[in-house]
């Protein structure tokens, strides 16, 4: 952008400054654009990968094995679920379960998480840390992702 | 087998398949917990043994379920008895109704969150073999 110059003076130093204000900027809104990208690619992805799973799993016997179709509630539930998640969770694996609900997997090293969406409430979730210590149960979730969820993920960071 | 078609029984060592049809029930490397949870209509998972069957014999049973069942084989997750076996109160029973090697993984619990540390436990177990 090119300042026009204060009337009755040549002097280059409002030029000058507003120059500099420009480079300052420019990068600041670059990191900016940068980040809201990775934030948004994120949620992007899981709202995808939920997306293609409802696709696929959306007709009785997707597994090839009498499978039931996933559940509108389970996905809209699944879909809220993806909008809670902290930004540092890392993608998961989502698709369907015999009984029509979402799952979601991590899997890092020895350590594997899976938990299920039916739309009644709840996540019902199990977990294997480090290839020895095992964990299974069930938390509410209405408007916020579960701590015990939140403190197992970030196991899979 | 024996001659009078019961299955033989069952070895701890016996390898068992677990066929897959869906893209969604494994990464390039392990398959979901989730290909091995049981169907909501009988709560057993289908798996057909194949001790000492040829890599081609065992893909052709993994084609012929595929044709009946009207789905695309992807590929196949193997596993031992007796892992099975070792997770809770799983356990492995032949059931030659429709194919002589087949047989279900029956004993899951009735609550939901061990149903799925059970199938979690299997699938680390688990080797994944996919379709050429």
């Amino acid at each position: 952008m090119k300042i026009p110059p204060i009337p009755g003076s040549t002097s280059p130093i409002v030029t000058q400054s507003a120059s500099f204000s420009q480079l300052e900027m420019e990068p600041m809104s670059e990191i900016y654009n940068s980040l809201y990208s990775a934030v948004t690619y994120k949620k992007a992805a899981a709202l995808d990968e939920l997306n293609k799973a409802a696709d696929e799993c959306s007709t009785e016997n997707w597994d090839g094995y009498n499978a039931l179709p996933l559940t509108k509630s389970s996905y809209m539930e699944s879909f809220e679920f993806i909008k809670m998640l902290p930004l540092w969770t890392p993608l998961a694996s989502i698709g369907g379960t015999p009984d029509g609900e979402v799952a979601f997997e991590w899997q890092h090293g020895h350590s594997a998480m899976i938990l299920t969406l039916s739309g009644a409430g709840k996540v019902v979730y199990a977990a294997i840390l480090n290839g020895r210590r095992k964990f299974h149960g069930e938390e509410p979730f209405i408007d916020e992702i579960p701590t015990t969820i939140t403190d197992f993920l970030n196991e899979f960071k | 087998m024996n001659s009078n078609n019961t299955p033989r029984p069952l070895e701890e060592n016996e390898q068992l398949a677990r066929f897959l049809f869906s893209e969604s029930e494994y990464n390039s490397t392990k398959p979901k917990a989730r290909a091995f949870l049981p169907s909501p209509h009988n709560n057993q998972t289908s798996v057909f043994r194949i001790h000492e069957l040829s890599e081609v014999e065992i893909w052709e049973i993994g084609n012929v379920i595929g044709r009946d069942r009207d789905s695309s084989l992807k590929g196949r997750t193997d596993l031992t008895v007796a892992s099975v076996i070792s997770v809770g109160s799983l356990k492995v029973t032949p059931e030659i109704s429709k194919h002589i090697l087949h047989a279900n993984i029956e004993g899951w619990p009735s609550d939901k969150a061990e149903r799925l540390s059970y199938a979690l436990t299997l699938a680390t177990h688990a080797q994944l073999i996919l379709c050429h």
